[in-house]
């Protein structure tokens, strides 16, 4: 049927434009606007299981461009858990490289720009030109570092965390002001366990030894759930933030993000579990700007 | 390690020197800005001892001005942001002084004190000072550091207590340290 021939103001739809807009499924949602998800930037921090899904879903939804930091190669033992390496040509490679190359495939108008660095040592200008930062990490001290300059940024941040049938994500913003930040919640034993492997002598203890460090056990199940829980909260975040900015509330649409909030998973009992978390008034990241910063 | 952004960090080392300033243990020439450090050296009053010989019975004398030398870090408050070394001749079975010769300054200088080592969310260097001047007048002979002096100094403070060694040479009480300019926080005056 051709529209034109049609002499009345009903507005008829071009089967084209339903099954032919790679987006218009997404688009259906209220509150969604694919523009600003398609001019976002997306920092995601680890390429490991985690983060192949986050940046999966995010090249998939259409994101603008994602800077991904990591600076691993790919072994055996992770071709159990990520979607996006395979067993024929990824081995060996670096991890951010080879989800590049499979991204193209998926969506070739995302922007994926690997960084196959250290986290301390990326160029800290790149936390001020992101939208929203990811950190799919295993270690405290990444996590923290990347933590403290999201905040300082004022970026937000969106954390998470596996363990084996288990896992959180947590949200932290600078500009909601009573939410606690990661650093918040640090105790005395995660600072005693940095400092053992690091050590006195400078070097970090053998890996293998189970009391300073383990490897974690993770399986696709669970790394998927998160990880489509933390890019959920990805888009949240950028399609409400404006509303939050603006009147100071999220979009009833979208919804809160967690923020100041942890949101843990619990497979064995098959509960979801959310938590307020403490802010911290002496925190060392996020009450920078209280008088008595650093002294009594 | 992870590390604060620079503003975050700049501000904390500076109120931290602050605390030290008002305290009258630094003042503006001992203290070295670099890039990504900061170099402080520090007068400590606490009452040690240092070997003297033929001085008395005991060939020991008591000497209550000390130096200490702090590097504060990029990593800081962050565990292994902050060094310290003990730059003044000590008898004491916990510190062991650098050696002038030495060319790697803060390869020696070592004390003994677990509030150096672990930093917690509640240090800082004010705290962390007055530990110092704890540890000086209170060795611990039980765990001295593996030093021939050490060890040395260790079973020395074994036989002779602290108090005894008060009595000896007269010493009635010690400041610790006073503020001057707030009245209120006067230490240790009998």
């Amino acid at each position: 049927m051709d529209s034109k021939k049609v002499n009345n103001p009903i507005r008829v739809i071009r089967e084209s434009s339903i099954h032919g807009d790679r987006f218009d499924r997404q688009k259906r949602i209220m509150g969604w606007d694919q523009e600003r998800i398609s001019n976002a930037t997306v920092m995601v921090i680890g390429a490991g299981a985690t983060g192949n899904e986050v940046v999966k879903n995010l090249t998939l939804c259409g994101i603008g461009r994602v800077f991904l930091i990591d600076y691993d190669l790919i072994e055996s033992s992770n071709l159990s858990r990520c979607v996006l390496f395979n067993y024929t040509n990824s081995l060996k490679k670096y991890k951010a490289e080879v989800i590049k190359d499979a991204c193209k495939n998926l969506n070739p108008k995302v922007k994926i720009i690997p960084i196959t660095q250290d986290l301390n040592s990326i160029d800290k200008h790149l936390y001020k030109k992101c939208n929203v930062i990811c950190s799919c990490l295993d270690n405290l001290e990444a996590r923290l570092e990347a933590n403290n300059y999201a905040y300082y940024h004022a970026v937000p941040f969106v954390d998470s965390g596996i363990d084996e049938f288990f896992g959180s994500v947590q949200v932290v913003f600078s500009e909601d002001k009573d939410a606690a930040c990661l650093q918040c919640g640090i105790s005395e034993k995660d600072l005693e366990l940095m400092w053992r492997r690091f050590s006195c002598t400078g070097q970090e203890l053998d890996p293998t030894d189970a009391a300073t460090e383990r490897i974690i056990a993770s399986i696709i199940t669970t790394t998927s759930i998160i990880g489509g829980i933390q890019s959920q909260q990805v888009l949240k975040v950028l399609l409400g933030l404006s509303s939050f900015k603006e009147f100071g509330h999220w979009n009833p649409k979208i919804g809160e993000p967690l923020i100041g909030k942890q949101l843990i998973y619990n497979g064995i009992s098959n509960e979801f579990v959310i938590i307020s978390k403490l802010k911290d008034p002496k925190c060392w990241t996020c009450s920078f700007k209280s008088k008595n910063f650093g002294g009594k | 390690m992870p590390e604060l952004p620079y503003e975050i960090w700049l501000k904390r080392v500076r109120n931290e020197i602050k605390i030290l300033k008002k305290l009258d243990l630094v003042d503006g020439r001992s203290i070295k800005w670099y890039k990504n450090s900061v170099e402080i050296w520090l007068k400590l009053k606490a009452l040690g001892f240092i070997k003297k010989f033929g001085n008395n019975n005991l060939n020991i004398s008591p000497k209550l001005d000390h130096r200490i030398f702090i590097k504060i870090n990029r990593s800081f408050p962050y565990p292994g942001g902050i060094d310290f070394s003990w730059h003044s001749e000590i008898y004491h079975p916990n510190i062991h002084p650098v050696e002038l010769n030495h060319s790697n300054y803060l390869g020696t200088g070592y004390i003994c004190l677990n509030v150096l080592r672990k930093w917690s969310k509640l240090s800082d260097l004010e705290t962390t000072v007055k530990s110092l001047q704890i540890l000086v007048e209170n060795p611990n002979p039980q765990d001295p550091l593996q030093y021939n002096l050490c060890v040395d100094a260790a079973s020395f403070f074994k036989k002779y207590s602290i108090e005894k060694l008060k009595k000896i040479f007269e010493i009635e009480s010690f400041h610790q340290y006073e503020v001057k300019k707030d009245d209120d926080i006067i230490i240790h005056k009998e």
